[in-house]
Order: structure tokens, then sequence, then C-alpha cells
């Protein structure tokens, strides 16, 4: 698939009468105040939501990431099935810039941590978050500046995670 | 006949030369050493006077080395000294004459094996420690190269001749020689062809082999490296011997230039191309002819052929360790990838639940979850089966191709109902020939199933083509 040929997902989460606000929801899943956690605060403010694109061939998994950032007011702006895709889009389209990528690490054509490279090779400034259920790439994601994240982890933990980036 | 001096004695008259022998053995205490022509055998064993006579000296605990030329005629006494009478007794071609060594220390010969040509009851007689000790060391010689008579008995009794070897350098001689043995051919067949492309540079012999082997229910065996051509020759063998022919692949370059073939371990032919004065790699254009070493000895085929199972027996090791690996591997990563995706989908979902999604989205994270679910209990019966493979034996039959791409091919597009697939058969005969079969088990489709998955997956677009 072509980047950007499959709508990005953006979700607006319904909480319902009886569910938290977003900010309650990562309170909850952090056990910390939102209010308190720099990020978030600075989107109160009225500063631009962060942009985050993600990449993961499982259609299912990739709507889950695209429930947690709209929830957490981030903005999707990317949603991709390969490694191939998001370096398409942020080395050679020059048109991307995500401040945050959510990556899985084993997919077709290009797995995540080749495609890290290589998009840490044109912007070191994107932050980036490998998804793996492999632990044995966890040290070498880390060696070029990656942040791992092994499955199965909680929605919390990638709450937190993508908090403290 | 004195014993206090030593000398050396022609002994003429029946008699005589009878009674000087029978004194000879009788002194014995130790080893007899004795050769003699292809009637010699009858006349130690024909008469009971002449077998309770050996078996005095055999129970007394003398050791009798016996080289002689068995033959059909004369192997049932042979049979006789070997096993009544616990002589060792080997076989070799052609003997001419006979003499014996008795304790190292006594030596007799018939006259004709000192001179050529002449026979009568007439024998040479030393005791002279030299001349007895010349003949112990032509005993050794003759000896270690005879042949032990169990092996010769049973090749005469299963009609295997013993054969000879020999190199030549006539092509007519070398396929000549291979026919015969192919048409002789058995039971087996065992063949090593290094080189790629060597099973197509003669195809109709491989053929004319394979249709041999299939009319007498031989086995083939057949070890090398292969071209594409070779490939698809080996592909027709296995569809008409089925189990009863197999491959390994050899890890070797292309520098080794040879051909072996091995029928009913009676016959072999070990065939190359000479190609004079040049190194292989500027063979190029040059003008080259075939040398051939063709070979009926079964001895010295018996011991090529056990090379070949040796080597066949460790590549099947090397080759089941390499799938057993490679199953663990692919398990491993089921179980700590596949299955944990899968997980996250469902664990993920199921936070986001309880969190109170509205009812539109709580449909679609059940359906989320419930393919989660579907999908690690698929990736369990996958490793199962595969768990049950490495465990036992794989149960392989003929297994229509095409119906078994048709079938895979259907559930992929019942899975992908946009798709559009289309498969191009290479060789085309898979589409023409009424029937192509692999060895296979029930898994094939699976293989299948799962090789057009993954093309409908990474191919975009709905237009999908499978091709070679």
């Amino acid at each position: 698939m072509k980047p950007g040929s499959r709508p990005p997902v953006a979700h607006h989460i319904d909480w319902g009468e009886r569910s938290l606000d977003r900010e309650k929801l990562v309170a909850r899943k952090t056990g910390t105040d939102l209010r308190a956690e720099p990020g978030l605060r600075s989107e109160s403010k009225g500063r631009s939501p962060k942009k985050i694109a993600i990449v993961e061939d499982e259609p299912d998994m990739a709507e889950v990431y695209g429930r947690v950032v709209t929830s957490l007011g981030y903005e999707n702006v990317f949603t991709g099935e390969n490694g191939e895709d998001i370096v398409s889009a942020v080395t050679r389209e020059k048109k991307l810039r995500p401040d945050i990528i959510i990556m899985d690490y084993r997919m077709p054509k290009m797995n995540g941590l080749e495609a890290a490279k290589k998009i840490l090779e044109a912007d070191k400034s994107v932050m980036i978050v490998l998804a793996t259920a492999d632990d044995s790439v966890i040290e070498t994601a880390r060696a070029i500046g990656v942040t791992p994240l092994l499955k199965p982890f909680t929605i919390g933990k990638l709450v937190r995670l993508l908090q403290g980036l | 006949m004195g014993r206090t001096s030593h000398r050396t004695v022609v002994i003429r008259g029946r008699r005589k030369v009878a009674a000087v022998a029978a004194s000879a053995l009788q002194r014995a205490r130790r080893s007899i050493l004795m050769v003699t022509e292809q009637d010699g055998p009858s006349q130690l064993v024909r008469s009971k006077t002449a077998r309770d006579f050996l078996g005095r000296i055999t129970s007394k605990g003398v050791e009798i080395s016996y080289v002689t030329e068995i033959t059909r005629r004369n192997s049932r006494f042979c049979q006789t000294l070997s096993d009544e009478l616990k002589v060792q007794v080997r076989h070799l071609d052609g003997v001419k004459g006979s003499f014996l060594v008795t304790d190292r220390k006594e030596f007799l010969a018939t006259y004709s094996a000192t001179a050529r040509g002449q026979q009568g009851p007439e024998i040479i007689y030393s005791d002279i420690p030299q001349n007895a000790q010349r003949n112990v060391y032509l005993f050794e010689m003759l000896w270690e190269i005879a042949i032990p008579s169990e092996i010769r008995i049973s090749a005469l009794q299963t009609g295997t001749e013993l054969g000879e070897t020999k190199l030549t350098y006539s092509t007519d001689e070398i396929f000549d020689s291979a026919d015969r043995f192919l048409n002789k051919m058995e039971k087996e067949a065992l063949v090593i062809t290094p080189r790629e492309g060597g099973v197509a540079a003669n195809p109709e012999f491989f053929r004319s082999l394979v249709r041999r082997g299939a009319r007498v229910g031989a086995t083939i065996k057949i070890f090398g490296r292969f071209s594409h051509e070779d490939e698809i020759i080996l592909a027709e063998a296995r569809s008409s011997l089925g189990g009863r022919f197999s491959v390994r692949r050899l890890e070797t370059n292309n520098a080794l230039d040879f051909a072996l073939g091995i029928y009913d371990r009676r016959g072999m032919g070990l065939v190359q191309y000479v190609y004079p004065g040049g190194r292989p790699e500027e063979r190029s254009g040059e003008r080259s002819y075939l040398s051939g070493v063709i070979s009926t000895d079964t001895a010295m085929i018996a011991g090529i052929a056990s090379l070949f199972d040796s080597l066949w027996e460790e590549s099947e090791l090397r080759e089941r360790e390499t799938q057993e690996r490679r199953t663990a591997e692919l398990l491993q990563d089921i179980l700590t990838h596949d299955i944990r995706n899968y997980i996250q989908i469902a664990k993920s979902n199921v936070e986001l639940l309880k969190e109170g999604q509205g009812p539109a989205d709580t449909v679609k994270m059940l359906e989320a979850i419930d393919r989660a679910a579907d999908k690690t209990t698929e990736l369990i019966e996958n490793a199962k089966k595969l768990a049950k493979i490495v465990g036992q034996a794989a149960e392989l039959h003929p297994v229509d191709i095409r119906a078994s791409v048709l079938r895979s091919l259907g559930t992929v597009e019942d899975a992908n109902p946009r798709k559009r697939i289309t498969a191009i058969y290479s060789p085309p005969s898979l589409v023409t020939e009424p029937r192509a079969e692999a060895l296979a088990d029930d898994l094939l489709d699976e293989v299948f199933t799962n090789v057009i998955s993954n093309s409908v997956k990474y191919t975009e677009g709905n237009d999908v083509s499978l091709s070679r």
C-alpha cells in the first residue's frame, strides 16, 4: 500500500457519561495527574498537538494505537503498513514531519529497525517507539536511539512511554 | 628324510611325494601356510582319510592358512575346509603351482611351481631357513591380496562375479559398460554427480536408469549439485519411482567433475572428463575426452559403496538436524512473536473496553478480540502440526500438485474476495500433463495456501499474479 492510501486511523472515543475524559484516562493509567504531565499541559495551553505516525502491518493493532493516541489528543498524521511506507513518507517525499513514530518491529518489505535507522539518518529529532515481541531486538533498538516497547504491554505503559518522549 | 642338517632336495614318485608331504604336515606344531591350484581343495577333503588327517592337525591347534582359486566347482570343498576343518581359506584368481611352509621352517613346492610347464609327481623340499623364510614372505604377500573365502563363495552363490577393474579412455567402452550394468541392475543404483548439469548432460542415460528402476523395483539414490535442468529430470524420476528415489545435495564447489554410478554393488563406473594440460577454470573450448574406471571387483566396489553409505547417512543426519533447527526456530517465532502480537491486540482492546467505549466501537473492538483469538488458535494448531512433523517421520505419498494448488487458491480467494489471483505454472507441463505429482504429506495444501496468502498480502492492488 502506498503511503497515505489508507486513511489515517483517527477515532473519536466516546467515553460516555460514566467514562473518564482523556485526561482522567491518562491519570488512571499512569497513576499520575494528567494535568501534571508536561506534554499534555502544553497542549492545554493551546500549543499544537504532537503529530504521531503509526506503522503497523496488523490492522487491528494499528486501530488500537489510533484510539490511544487520539484519546490522548495527539494528531494521527500517518498510518502505514511497513517500513518502506514510513521511510518513503519521511525521507523521500520530505512531507511528513511526525514528532513520534509508533512502529512495529516485524513488518513486510522493511522491518521497523531498518526503517528506524533510515528515518533517524534523515531526521534525528523524531522520537521512535519500536513495538516488538522479540526481546533480542531491545538492545539494538536502544543502541540506535529508538525506544523499545516489548509486547505484550498495557495501554498504561504505552501512555506513560508516549508522555515521557 | 633326515632332520639333522639343512638341505634342499627334489622328491620324485607319487608315493614318496605323499610320504614327504604327510610327514612335514604332521611335524607342524604352530602353523601351516599353504597355496594350491584350484584342484587342491578337492584333494584335501575328498576322501575321509584326507579329512581326518587334516582334522588331526588342526585339532592340535595348528593354524592352517590356505590360498587357492575358489571356483564354482571347488567351492563346496573350500566350504568344508573352512567350516569343518577350521582352515582359513582365501581366494586368489589364477593361482599356478602349489607350495606350503610348516612352522616357517620347512618348505615344499610342486615342481611345476618352480619350473613352469612341467607337471608330475615331483616336489622340492627344503628346510634351509632362508629358503623357508623367502616363501613365508611370498605367502604373506599372496595372503594380503587374497579375498576371504566367505566373500568369494557368497559371490559365486549369488552369481556375482568378483570381476576386475580397468581404466579406459574409450568413450564407447565407458557407455557400453554403463548400459551393461544398468541392464543388469535389479536392486539399487548409487549415483554421485557433484558438478551441476551432471544429470542433464546425459539425460537419456539417466532416464534409462529410472525406467529400469521403475521396471525392476530398484532404489535409486543420487548425491550431487543440480542445475535447474537437472532438477526437472530429477522431478520426473521422483514422479516415476516415488519413495524409491532419493536425492541429497552436496555442498561442494563445481570443480569436482566426475560421475560415479554403482549398480547393485557389483558394477561401478567412475567417469570424468580429461582435459589435457589445463586447470578446470582454463578448460573452456579445450578438446577433452572421457576417462573411465570400470570395475566389477566387488571387494573394491564394496569399499566405495560403504563410503557412499556413510556420506549418505551423514547428509541425512545433517538434513534432519537442519530441519529440526528450522522447525524449532519457527515454533519459537510463532510462540514469541505471532501469538504475543494477537495477545497484545486482544488485551489492548479489552483494556479500552473496560474504559467504557461507546456501543458502536464496542462491537468493532469485540470483533478485533475475536479475530485475535481465531488467529491465536490457528497459530497453535500450526505449531502442533509442526511439532508432529518433527516428532515423527513424515508419511509421504504422491499428491497431485495442480489439485493442491487449486484448492489453496480457492481458500485464499475465499478469504480475499476482492483480489483477482492468477497462477502461471512453471514448467507449463504442470498444466498440460494429466497429473503432476509430488511426494508430500497432507500439509502441502497449507504450504501453498501460506505462499499464496503471502503473495496476496504483499501485492499492491487487487491483481495478484503468481509465477515461479
